[in-house]
């Protein structure tokens, strides 16, 4: 999935989407894993 | 012949990280039989929270980029600290009355960013950073503000 997301981005290079641009570099995978530890964490001490 | 493909993580980052989720593990079960004081396992899920995220964020870019020599960017991980220590330091205690707010918790958020950084986010020595992503480029100071043609 991380490697479609990278993919995704890096087809619209220099013309893509602010969207795609942070699946190119990265920070959608970034975010993405971030939000879902912060989900679980907080299901977990409530 | 084909080489063995490397693993995503080895050496001492591998071993760092499989003793910080054993310890994780080991704590919880402690927790639930009441044998290790809450002070203590909550100041420990709090130093061991980061650098077992920030790795599993690591794992899945050199997995998703294909190149073990890829290290997480710092601005990912400060973006990692300040997200958790807002949150769950700033954010929920408001939102939920069974979580305070504990500067020392901030503290550990950081202690354990410092160990993912200086141990776990290595490259795994004689492996490729696989390919570019936007973050590797770097434009160099005397072409910044020159056009670069119609795309």
């Amino acid at each position: 999935m991380g490697r479609l997301l990278l993919l995704w981005g890096k087809k619209s290079h220099l013309k893509g989407s602010p969207m795609k641009n942070v699946a190119r570099s990265g920070w959608l995978l970034t975010l993405l894993i971030l939000g879902g530890a912060m989900v679980l964490i907080t299901a977990l001490n409530m | 012949m084909k080489t063995p493909a490397k693993l995503p993580l080895s050496g001492l980052p591998l071993t760092l990280f499989l003793g910080l989720g054993g310890a994780f593990v080991c704590l919880k079960v402690w927790e639930g039989l009441g044998v290790m004081p809450r002070l203590i396992t909550s100041y420990a899920d709090d130093f061991l929270c980061l650098p077992l995220v920030l790795t599993g964020v690591l794992l899945a870019h050199r997995l998703a980029s294909g190149g073990q020599a890829r290290t997480l960017p710092l601005s990912h991980g400060l973006a990692a600290l300040a997200a958790f220590s807002l949150y769950f330091e700033g954010i929920l205690p408001r939102l939920s009355s069974r979580v305070t707010a504990d500067p020392w918790d901030v503290a550990m958020y950081v202690l354990g960013f410092l160990v993912f950084q200086a141990v776990i986010n290595r490259a795994v020595a004689g492996t490729s950073p696989g390919f570019i992503m936007a973050d590797d480029l770097q434009i160099p100071p005397s072409a910044k503000g020159k056009s670069i043609g119609h795309v």
